[in-house]
């Protein structure tokens, strides 16, 4: 496949733009859609509950919780992560 | 659907963590066909998508949440070999970083939601959106109706983990409950939370595929290719 300078710098550029907003999505969610998050237990918690399995899990102690920044900086270190892993298998061009 | 340390025995966790490593090793294999300079940074944008989608709980029922698992999602936007690796990621952060999910169950995990949550849900959306696509065409109308397959295959995802949890908990459990009365309780409230995420996938499918066609996995070979005619064909 071969592009003309022009063409090729536009879609980059495009494919920048629509990128930054597929992330600002992310940091939506995260800092402003997820305070409405229900507190209540999730469903394998509640199966849990209710039928006696729930005292068999040994509560960890987390580094973090998912607060503010700590939730950013979770959000920041899946992004460097899975962009090094899949920039690192991915087949390359030419 | 996080599973916590002590609810599955040493030496299941263990089988659940090499066969999670044997996934991810096979799944660095396959992710090589589906990532290329196009798409490679759109894995990163899922899993980060996905991340935040998993600390979103939505209510389902009196007392009960659910949220994203986003196995179905990442399937069909970057594949189901990059989806595994995706979901891995979050896993790992989350298990690491914020105890949501056990160390010890992380191959459970990784298992359960990278592994059953994605191929189900991807070969789901498989067969839906062939049939759908077929369908569409034979009325004239060829539309692959991708989101609503997506959705579809994301219903099924969760009910689909939820079971594999049952089942794995027969074998390997920590406490003494028969498996049909653990199945049709995780089923059951399962298939609730399998509703908000075919909504959250069908959503979102939608949303990439109208911007961005070209690069969601799930549609190639289903969107109708823009061909090039040249003036003299045209005319002729």
């Amino acid at each position: 496949m071969s592009h003309s300078p022009e063409v090729s710098a536009t879609t980059t550029r495009a494919a920048r733009t629509w990128w930054a907003l597929g992330l600002g999505i992310a940091l939506l969610v995260t800092g402003v859609i997820s305070r409405f998050a229900s507190s209540a237990p999730d469903g394998l918690e509640r199966v849990a509950e209710d039928h006696g399995i729930a005292g068999q899990a040994v509560e960890s102690v987390g580094l973090l919780s998912y607060e503010g920044a700590t939730a950013l900086l979770g959000l920041g270190l899946v992004l460097v992560l899975t962009s090094a892993l899949s920039w690192t298998v991915r087949t390359r061009e030419r | 659907m996080h599973v916590p340390d002590g609810f599955i025995s040493a030496p299941w966790s263990l089988a659940t963590g090499v066969v999670a490593a044997g996934a991810v090793a096979l799944a660095l294999r396959g992710a090589r066909r589906e990532l290329d300079d196009r798409t490679a940074p759109l894995a990163g944008l899922v899993a980060t998508f996905v991340f935040a989608g998993q600390m979103v709980n939505f209510p389902v029922a009196a007392g009960t949440s659910g949220h994203l698992l986003g196995g179905a999602l990442a399937a069909v936007l970057v594949g189901p070999w990059t989806a595994t690796l995706c979901l891995t990621v979050v896993l790992l952060v989350q298990a690491l970083l914020f105890a949501d999910g056990g160390l010890t169950a992380l191959g459970t995990n990784v298992t359960l939601m990278g592994v059953i949550g994605v191929w189900v849900g991807y070969a789901v959306f498989r067969v839906t959106a062939r049939a759908l696509t077929a369908a569409a065409t034979r009325h004239r109308r060829p539309r692959p109706f991708i989101p609503v397959a997506a959705g579809v295959g994301a219903f099924a995802s969760v009910p689909a983990a939820a079971a594999g949890f049952a089942l794995l908990f027969a074998v390997g459990g920590t406490a003494p409950i028969a498996l049909s009365t653990l199945l049709s309780a995780m089923v059951g409230v399962h298939l609730a939370i399998g509703v908000g995420e075919a909504v959250i996938t069908a959503l979102v499918v939608g949303s990439v595929l109208a911007v961005r066609p070209d690069l969601v996995h799930g549609a190639r070979g289903l969107l109708p290719t823009p061909t090039l005619v040249s003036h003299a064909e045209a005319r002729s």
